[in-house]
């Protein structure tokens, strides 16, 4: 390569550096609330900061990048609450006979934890049943995003987010409670 | 003042604006519905604030960004089938790693000078990676190999189908169609390759004497695997040629019978390759139990196999000439079966 591509090289690595190093975190967090596995959440933020390259988003303003991060992490974290949804159904529509046992023999504290557990995997699914915008929307709100961050997120109108923010609160209601 | 819209009563509750104060002293209908909106709200902030108490703490942003850039330590690394490897090409991986390794302990060819396998099928037989015994890779310390070429079967990039054809040996399928929004990321291909594995006693002193000096003259094929982009999730297009394995200077039968007698190979694995009736052309697939479903089933008319784990789901099946894999984060079974109707 010459000198000229090196310099570019570099110039890219710095960069992709210096955005992996302020996005990371917070992609992880992200994913972990919807994966709820911390690992998982550290796959998908990986994931989704190597793709920055070849969609060669790197030379964009850093708004726009964590913009397009932000949705690419949780369209790839719901991607996977999907896939191992069905990958597991059929293990535990074989495990569901010996439920009553196992929650027979729980008590106090570790019928608790259950509880919350099964509480947060059907927070997920209900989210997992919005349409995309909307849940990304409620997702980015409610884990402290403004309205401006969202609305690059998603892609549409600032003044447009409540819009999507209401019906996607509405929905998620009635998703969970129907799913209870 | 006419009535309030939702959005703005939603926008009202995180920042007030006080233009409508008003309007809500007056009207009971927006009153009621700004209630309703913010129960909605609170039930939502409540739900996804607990989500929390689950997720993940610190991480190690270094070793991360070292994970991702080991070359250079800093750009960006190429995604080298990152996902791939655990769906449809880690598949075709695996298939040729089960070639290697497990492949010759299944083979009952005809006693002969020179047998060989050739891949036409493919079934699964399956293993608890958990097992103690299942310790394949040292199967490979009772072997010499002579894997010369083996780096020339390393996956690598290319620009496209063309290129991709050039080093695996094949032309590539095209693909008839994709889910909308797919976007093609990138092209890896892999060239054929031929590894020689010989068995001698000075590195397995209780191999019967008649085996001493055998050789498994393993050829893998080159691959060819497309990978796309659709809307942030993964879709992998992968195929490869047929495999072949040839014997040199022994029975195939003695082998697979010293092989499947080996401790590393677990009992029950052992057991499922003697049961495969078609020894010489079929390839089995290993799976590891608990961590991949998997089913028989047909794809593009051919009998294959569809697996799911916790990353994506995928289908493999051999059309004969080809081993063909697709998988994907994400994507439905029936648009990966529409995707697999569309290739060759």
């Amino acid at each position: 390569m010459d000198a000229t591509g090196a310099t570019g090289a570099a110039v890219t690595n710095d960069r992709f550096a210096d955005v992996f190093r302020r996005r990371y975190a917070e992609l992880v967090r992200l994913a972990a609330r919807v994966t709820g596995d911390a690992m998982e959440a550290e796959d998908v933020a990986q994931e989704a900061l190597t793709r920055l390259s070849t969609h060669q988003v790197l030379d964009r303003p850093d708004d726009e990048i964590a913009a397009w991060l932000r949705r690419i992490t949780i369209n790839a974290s719901f991607n996977r609450l999907r896939s191992r949804s069905r990958s597991t159904d059929r293990m535990q529509r074989s495990a569901a006979a010996e439920r009553p046992l196992r929650d027979a023999d729980r008590t106090g504290p570790q019928l608790a934890q259950v509880v919350r557990a099964e509480e947060r995997a059907l927070v997920r699914a209900a989210l997992a049943q919005l349409p995309e915008r909307q849940r990304t929307c409620l997702l980015l709100r409610h884990s402290g995003y403004r309205y401006t961050e969202i609305a690059a997120a998603v892609g549409i109108a600032t003044g447009s987010v409540g819009v999507l923010l209401t019906r996607g609160e509405q929905a998620f209601r009635r998703h969970y409670e129907e799913m209870q | 003042m006419t009535c309030v819209s939702g959005a703005r009563l939603r926008a009202h509750l995180d920042t007030p604006d006080h233009a409508i104060d008003g309007h809500l002293a007056q009207c009971a209908a927006c009153a009621q519905r700004l209630a309703g909106v913010r129960g909605a709200a609170r039930f939502a902030a409540r739900s996804i604030a607990d989500l929390d108490a689950g997720a993940g703490g610190a991480v190690d942003v270094d070793a991360a960004l070292a994970r991702v850039a080991p070359a250079t330590g800093a750009g960006p690394a190429s995604r080298r089938l990152r996902i791939p490897t655990a769906i449809a090409a880690g598949v075709m991986v695996l298939a040729l790693v089960a070639a290697l390794v497990v492949t010759p302990t299944g083979r009952q060819a005809a006693a002969s000078f020179l047998s060989s396998f050739r891949s036409e099928r493919i079934q699964v037989v399956t293993f608890d990676p958990r097992d103690p015994q299942a310790a394949f890779g040292a199967l490979s310390d009772i072997v010499e190999v002579d894997a010369a070429e083996l780096d020339a079967g390393q996956q690598r990039e290319v620009d496209d189908l063309a290129a991709a054809g050039a080093i695996s040996g094949f032309d590539a399928s095209p693909v008839s169609w994709l889910p909308d929004g797919a976007m093609l990321e990138g092209v890896q291909a892999s060239a054929p390759s031929t590894v020689r594995l010989t068995f001698g006693r000075e590195r397995a002193p209780e191999l019967p004497a008649a085996l001493d000096g055998a050789r498994l003259v393993v050829s893998v094929p080159g691959t060819v695997a497309s990978m796309y982009d659709v809307d942030g999730a993964m879709l992998v297009v992968a195929e490869s040629a047929q495999l072949r394995v040839d014997a040199e200077g022994a029975d195939l039968g003695q082998i697979r019978e010293y092989l499947l007698s080996r401790p590393e190979v677990p009992t029950d694995l052992a057991r499922q390759l003697l049961a495969i009736d078609d020894w010489t052309t079929t390839l089995p697939i290993p799976v590891p139990v608990d961590e991949v479903v998997w089913q028989d089933t047909t794809v593009a008319g051919r009998p294959g196999l569809m697996l799911q784990d916790t990353m994506g789901s995928g289908l493999l099946w051999h059309d004969g000439e080809r081993i063909r894999a697709i998988g994907a984060e994400g994507l439905d079974v029936d648009a990966l079966r529409r995707v697999a109707d569309g290739v060759g």
